[in-house]
């Protein structure tokens, strides 16, 4: 066992170490794109309940912004640590170049707990945060997010307080805002659409009809319901929702083999996402053990609920007839279990890919702030579409190419176009 | 003016002055200013006395105007007359400046005329004028004497013309008048105010009082003779014949002003007049009929509070009442006696249906309702809010009510029920309850209840045992006897008969298996328990066809469930449920209460949307008034429904969209369509609710000197008060003590942060994340794996024998270098969750107060300790926890990679049969985890426990039943025809720990016949459902199949998969049982 703990963003240098390598980056590329461009540390006094100060430590990193203004989230979160945070904006800026929307990366933070929090502190840290960094924030720089543990209220007071620094209305300073206050339609839907999007390309380059296919989802929250919706739509059959079941403290697989039907599984949903099992059995839904879904013949796999769901253990579970794994999750599958898949010649939607229909929709969110001019959802999932379906095209026609894995493939076309951005300008 | 200086002067010069004169003359020359200076004092001094003389002899003025002027007048006498205020008190009445409160210093004397001391003058000074001077002289408070003789003299003077008059106008007192009657009608009376009169003079010192009576050999001064402790006092007789009477009065008439006598007189009188109420209270012998009557004839002769009396009369008559009506417990009744008035036990007897010759009491419940609501009003005057508090209407039936209605049934066999064999009270319970509910009631309680029913009216009613031992203080009572909910509706006779019906199922519930259980391991079954029973209505509002208060909930003084390190204890817990607060009493499982500290209403459990929604109410318990019953109902459609009509709606739920929860005007919200979710964000933020229950709860245990749980309502506009009783302390919110010097080497860890109370009896495991091999861990699929391995070994070691101690945040999303990644399943068997908060390498990992899973864990009565091993006041023993054998490769050979991160210890096999106790106590604020011998059962834990000597009944029967029932299994069992080779046994009867509800945990190696196992699993099932009865009718526990069978075939054993590893295992390994050959 290595002696050096572990360390997100070492593993993301080493990652795109191996991409530099690939793409035969110079030196001097290499070094600017294997580290943040700007960083800020900052304190963040605040005038806490019972009359005492706190400080709390706030960062922000804009690790590449020459294809277009940072984007990424703030997290709040009691160990965060700048290095957390860089590995997380170098992966927006791979993922937003991707999606090839133009956009950097970026990504910020608080080092606090919000469970032990008042609301008023919490404005406190928000407002706090901006003041620090309102300067170099913005619609034309640096646009935040929300992420783990902060919500579309923390943006709602982050951007009253720029825009009092700032001294106008500038909505396309922070993402993620409710739609009555300068939010996108769409945007529920936009990760599982946007996965459906790049699934029906990749069956038509495997020259599969899609209504004559059939699928299993992992996951039942807002990506796997509009995955299920847009897939049905497409004319595939899914037969087997694995979830999450708060109330029994396991998760189950809900079967039916001509098919779900979304409508009334959504209808037998309580507000925790808990699919009833006895209306569901009534409905002649099978109900099996969680990890059910992967097991079923189908054509199509679609982890949309956690990380680390397909792994070395269950990869073997796996049936032959599978041919598409559709990650909407964020890194479900492990790499053992990657490699297997890849040896089996399952065609792999990587999540870089496949999920980026989120961070296009808060593009989106961005260009209608900006313009202060909001779109129909009609519209918003239509410039969706053509997004993800040439992002997908990208990956696709360069892996195939260049014989890469579309996970390969997906982070070459990120980073290259990222460093080719850079070399536009004259950077490097 | 000048002559009368000049005399005094020359007066003082004869008199040698005072010291201080003296010394002026000594001084010479150099100080004539001073002389001088003193010379204008006196001056002042005279001109005063002259006018009040002056005042007096005013014939025109009355006495009142007389004192007001001269309290004026006497300040310019002083030498600061700026700061100075005078005060006359006479006769009770008080002349003069009322700024007394604010004096720094003053000066007083005694008016005492004729009569005795009257009054007094008192001079007081306002500010310090000068730190250099004295604040008053010598002469000064001669000055104030002589103003007080002149009154005393002036007034006195006055009094007897005025006696005179009255004397010729009415020729003999008023007074006199009523003696006489006295001493015609009542002798005994006669001579009982003589003698109080008698003593009133010569303790106030009326003039010539004590030498007077002293002729007659009255002792006036008692005195204790210094005779020694050892011997008797010497008796003084009192002569007690008629003429001394007659002296009293005649020398009264003589030295007492007419109204002074009057007034005194109408007080000895009206205390004679409640001295029946004193023998009705003080003779046992008189039932509760004619306590309740003496009640209220002493209210009714003086209304609203009754006969006014002296303080002492007062107070005893209280304890009395309390005693009577209430309760003997002397904690009680000195917090009722500072709270409780006479009024307060007439408005009680007013709701008493008291049947025949009853001597009983209110109850418990009852008893705990009734002081504190009238805590809470004696303290609203400082607290405002706590006058909002309501209590709902009650109506009670006395403890002995029981008694008389078995009586008027002959069911008095019933009360050798507790004697019988706990299976057999059990078996016989069902008909013991129909037996109640076939008899009759007397026809005086029936009266009593229907006149109960009517004052009530026709909203639901609750009827709840209030039985003697309920609630008291040092018992925790609660919940064993039954409180049943009436609809209330219908015909007045249909009400009447459901309420009956409901008084005799309450009554009933006295001879149920499970209160006679615990009365016996309590050692109470020989206290003579009786059952009151208290009728209440429920608070709530008719909506649609239910009937429901907006919320309820339950709320405790001392919050034994800290959820941030910045909650003190004292902060309190509110758990709150919309509609009935039954859901927030107990603990359902699938559902959670909201919970608040009111000390610090802002550090909520959760602050995530999602978390927020996931863990809100998601049912509710209502009465059906449409079908009569009390029912439970999904508050999602309930209010999509109902939403509209429901009280308070507006500050029960927020609004859940576009990732935000937020509170809604009410005129906005639309409940069909709206996410709704139950936050009670609008009663804690807009209203006083939080405060007030924050008051309520700070009041009530400060005045009953413990910490209490309350039972509230809350109906959209006001809180109401249910129910009070000290914080119950059941096994697992008690503190342990914490003992001193074990050696080091016993002890795994100690710690003194955020310790709740409690006890955890029987450590047979400890899981041990090590914090360094953790955080040294390069990728994060092995700490993946640590999940993983948490997961697995939550499913395999004895559920609630094991503890799960590692580093920093468990079950942290995102960052799983934070701490453990596991979810609340892979723990959900632990019996105690662990956060070191141990430096690694350059950082501390923070501690998470388990809040991922907060809400699950205090459902689940899971423990939750932070531990803080940098602290140098704490022990963490590393060297057992890295030394001892690590069990993790046998359990789990592959994972065995991680065996350096992940530790399992067989406490037993590491520490010579051995187990863990972990030991917490709040008030402390300690907790230790030690080694000790283990009791050798399920969770003998007398011995540890503070407040409870009581021996616990003998907890092996447990397993050894079980252990029992499974070999005759495994007798019966033919391994032929079921395909069996091998039966084990695994699990809490193999370790000998298995409890009341444990079920049978078998393993079958089988040969893997299709056909022949499910033969095997019929016969089973049958067993199991059999020995579930019998366990039923032992413990009272049903569980639906007792048997929790294993399949195993050879290929199983071969692989070692899942319960395989369980045969020969090296920690706590299957045993084989024999089988039939």
């Amino acid at each position: 066992m290595a002696a050096e703990p572990y360390n997100a963003f070492a593993i993301a240098q080493a990652h795109f170490d191996r991409v530099a390598e690939m793409l035969e980056l110079d030196s001097g590329t290499r070094t600017l794109l294997r580290q943040p461009m700007r960083e800020y540390a900052f304190s963040i006094p605040v005038r806490m309940q019972d009359g005492r100060s706190e400080v709390f430590r706030g960062f922000r990193v804009q690790y590449n912004d020459a294809r277009g203004p940072a984007k990424g989230g703030i997290r709040f979160h009691p160990l965060e640590t700048l290095d957390g945070i860089r590995a997380l904006a170098a992966a927006m800026a791979w993922k937003c170049a991707v999606a090839d929307i133009p956009l950097g990366g970026g990504k910020g933070g608080v080092v606090c707990d919000p469970h032990n929090l008042t609301p008023n502190e919490l404005e406190g840290i928000c407002r706090g945060w901006v003041r620090q960094v309102a300067r170099d924030i913005g619609p034309y720089q640096d646009v935040p997010a929300p992420d783990v543990m902060t919500t579309s209220q923390h943006m709602l007071w982050m951007l009253d307080e720029y825009e009092t620094l700032a001294g106008g209305r500038f909505p396309g300073a922070f993402t993620g805002k409710p739609v009555s206050m300068g939010g996108s339609l769409g945007r529920r839907e936009a990760t599982g659409f946007g996965l459906v999007f790049a699934l029906r390309e990749a069956l038509l380059r495997l020259h599969v009809k899609p209504e004559a296919t059939t699928a299993a989802v992992q996951g039942f929250g807002s990506v796997g319901q509009a995955a299920i919706a847009m897939y049905h739509e497409l004319g595939g059959t899914v037969i087997a929702v694995g979830c999450w079941n708060q109330a029994d403290q396991k998760s189950y697989t809900f079967r039916r083999v001509e098919g779900i039907d979304l409508d009334e599984l959504v209808s037998m949903t309580d507000r925790f996402g808990d699919i009833s099992k006895s209306r569901a059995e009534e409905a002649g839904y099978e109900v099996l053990p969680g990890e059910a879904w992967l097991e079923q013949d189908v054509d199509i796999l679609i982890p949309a609920a956690l990380e680390n769901q397909i792994t070395e253990q269950n990869v073997g579970r796996i049936p032959d007839c599978v041919r598409v794994v559709a990650e909407g999750a964020n890194g479900p599958t492990t790499p053992e279990a990657d490699r297997e898949l890849n040896r089996r010649g399952v065609y792999i939607i990587p999540d870089i890919l496949g999920n980026a229909g989120g961070v296009t929709c808060s593009y989106f969110e961005q260009v209608q702030s900006n313009t202060n001019y909001f779109w129909e959802k009609d519209e918003v999932i239509g410039k969706l579409n053509v997004k993800m379906t040439s992002a997908f095209l990208d990956v696709a026609e360069f892996a195939e190419k260049k014989k890469l894995s579309m996970r390969d493939a997906a982070y070459v076309i990120g980073v290259d176009r990222v460093a080719r951005a850079c070399r536009d300008r004259g950077w490097v | 003016m000048l002559s009368a200086l000049t005399a005094w002067l020359v007066h003082a010069a004869t008199a040698g002055g005072s010291e201080r004169y003296g010394l002026v003359e000594a001084m010479g020359e150099d100080s004539r200013p001073a002389v001088s200076n003193d010379l204008s004092e006196r001056a002042k001094e005279l001109a005063c006395l002259y006018q009040i003389d002056e005042i007096f002899a005013d014939g025109s003025l009355d006495v009142d105007t007389a004192l007001q002027s001269v309290a004026k007048r006497i300040p310019a006498a002083f030498r600061q007359p700026d700061h100075c205020r005078a005060r006359i008190t006479l006769f009770g009445k008080s002349y003069g400046s009322e700024e007394a409160e604010r004096a720094t210093k003053s000066i007083s004397a005694h008016i005492v005329t004729p009569e005795g001391r009257s009054g007094s003058v008192e001079v007081f000074c306002l500010s310090e004028p000068d730190t250099d001077r004295i604040p008053f002289l010598v002469e000064e408070e001669r000055l104030v004497q002589a103003i007080a003789r002149r009154i005393a003299d002036a007034v006195g003077w006055r009094n007897i013309e005025a006696r005179r008059r009255d004397g010729e106008e009415t020729r003999g007192s008023r007074w006199r008048t009523i003696v006489d009657l006295l001493l015609r009608t009542d002798q005994r009376l006669y001579a009982r105010i003589a003698r109080k009169l008698m003593y009133h003079m010569c303790w106030n010192d009326v003039p010539g009082a004590r030498e007077f009576f002293s002729e007659y050999g009255v002792a006036v001064r008692h005195e204790i003779t210094e005779s020694g402790d050892n011997y008797p006092q010497a008796h003084v007789t009192e002569p007690d014949d008629l003429t001394l009477t007659e002296r009293v009065f005649a020398f009264a008439e003589e030295k007492l002003a007419e109204r002074t006598m009057l007034a005194l007189l109408q007080k000895w009188l009206q205390e004679d007049k409640a001295s029946f109420a004193f023998r009705t209270l003080i003779n046992l012998d008189h039932s509760l009929e004619d306590v309740a009557e003496a009640v209220r004839r002493f209210i009714s002769l003086n209304p609203p509070y009754g006969l006014s009396v002296s303080e002492t009369t007062d107070r005893a008559l209280r304890v009395l009442l309390t005693r009577r009506l209430i309760t003997n417990q002397l904690q009680y009744i000195s917090a009722a006696r500072q709270h409780l008035t006479v009024r307060d036990f007439y408005d009680l007897t007013a709701q008493l249906i008291i049947p025949k010759k009853s001597h009983g009491v209110i109850g418990g419940k009852a008893a705990g309702l009734f002081l504190a609501t009238r805590i809470l009003r004696s303290h609203s005057a400082k607290r405002p809010r706590l006058a909002q508090v309501a209590a709902p209407r009650t109506w009670y039936l006395p403890s002995d009510s029981l008694h008389y209605f078995m009586h008027y049934n002959d069911m008095e066999e019933m009360f050798e029920q507790k004697y019988k064999p706990i299976e057999e009270v059990r078996k016989e319970y069902p008909r013991v309850i129909q037996l109640f509910k076939g008899a009759r009631f007397p026809p005086d309680v029936v009266q009593g209840l229907s006149m109960a029913l009517d004052n009530l009216g026709e909203d639901p009613i609750i009827v709840r045992s209030s039985s003697r031992l309920e609630d008291g203080f040092g018992s925790a009572f609660s919940g064993k006897y039954k409180s049943l909910f009436l609809a209330n509706q219908g015909t007045k006779n249909q009400r009447l008969s459901a309420l009956l019906d409901a008084v005799s199922e309450v009554y009933s519930s006295l001879f149920g298996p499970d209160p006679i259980q615990y009365r016996a391991e309590r050692g109470l079954l020989e206290v003579r328990e009786e059952m009151g029973v208290i009728i209440q209505r429920v608070v709530g509002t008719r909506v649609g066809r239910y009937y429901l208060p907006a919320c309820a909930g339950i709320a405790f003084s001392n919050n034994e469930f800290r959820w941030s390190p910045r909650l003190q204890r004292e902060d309190g817990l509110i758990r709150m449920v919309p509609g009935l607060g039954t859901r927030a009493v107990d603990r359902i499982g699938d559902d959670y209460p909201v919970l608040i500290a009111p000390g610090n209403p802002s550090i909520r459990v959760n602050n995530d949307p999602d978390e927020i929604a996931r863990y809100s109410p998601a049912k509710m318990d209502v009465i059906d008034l449409a079908s009569n019953s009390f029912v439970t109902v999904r508050i999602k459609e309930f209010l999509a429904e109902h939403g509209d009509s429901l009280p308070g709606l507006e500050r029960i739920v927020s609004v859940y969209a576009e990732g935000r929860i937020q509170r809604k005007a009410r005129l906005t919200l639309d409940p069909a369509k709206d996410n709704l979710v139950v936050t009670f964000d609008g009663l804690i933020h807009d209203n006083e609710f939080v405060a007030t229950l924050k008051d309520l709860l700070e009041v009530l245990s400060a005045e009953l000197s413990t910490p209490v749980d309350v039972e509230f309502a809350y109906n959209g506009d006001k809180l109401w008060l249910l129910q009070c009783r000290p914080q119950s302390r059941s096994a697992e919110t008690a503190p342990s003590a914490i003992p001193q010097n074990i050696p080091q080497d016993d002890v795994i860890f100690s710690a003194n942060r955020y310790v709740s109370n409690g006890l955890v009896p029987e450590i047979t495991h400890i899981v041990y994340v090590d914090a360094n091999k953790y955080a040294a861990l390069v990728n994060s699929r092995d700490m993946q794996r640590v999940s993983e391995i948490i997961g697995s070994l939550n499913a395999i070691l004895p559920k609630r024998r094991f503890i799960l101690m590692g580093p920093g945040r468990w079950g942290s999303r995102g960052d799983i270098r934070l701490g453990v990644g596991a979810t609340y399943a892979d723990i959900s068997n632990t019996a105690v969750l662990i956060e070191v908060a141990e430096k690694t390498g350059d950082y501390l990992p923070d501690v998470s107060f388990g809040t991922h899973f907060f809400q699950d864990l205090v459902e689940a009565s899971i423990r939750y300790l932070p531990l803080y091993p940098g602290d140098p006041n704490v022990t963490f023993n590393q060297r057992f926890l890295r030394r001892a054998d690590n069990e993790l490769a046998d359990l789990l050979p592959e994972y065995a990679d991680l065996a350096d991160v992940v530790r399992v210890i067989d406490v037993p096999k590491s520490a010579d049969g051995r187990i863990v106790r972990v030991l917490f106590n709040a008030e402390l604020d300690q907790a230790v985890a030690l080694l000790d011998a283990p009791s050798r059962g399920a969770s003998k834990t007398s011995e540890l426990r503070l407040d409870d000597q009581h021996e616990t009944p003998d907890a092996d029967v447990h397993w050894r039943w079980r252990l029992d029932m499974a070999n005759r299994i495994a007798h019966a069992a033919d391994p032929e025809r079921f395909g069996i080779k091998a039966l084990y046994i695994i699990g809490s009867v193999n370790n000998a720990t298995a409890g009341p509800a444990s079920d049978i945990d078998l393993i079958v190696h089988h040969t893997g016949e299709a056909e022949r196992l499910k033969d095997l699993r019929t016969w089973f099932d049958a067993w199991s459902v059999c020995l579930d009865e019998m366990n039923y009718l032992r413990t009272g526990y049903r569980t639906g199949g007792l048997l929790d069978v294993h399949v195993l075939t050879d290929e199983d054993i071969a692989r070692r998969t899942s319960y395989a590893v369980k045969i020969n295992a090296v920690t706590d390994p299957a045993q084989e049982l024999s089988l039939r050959h």
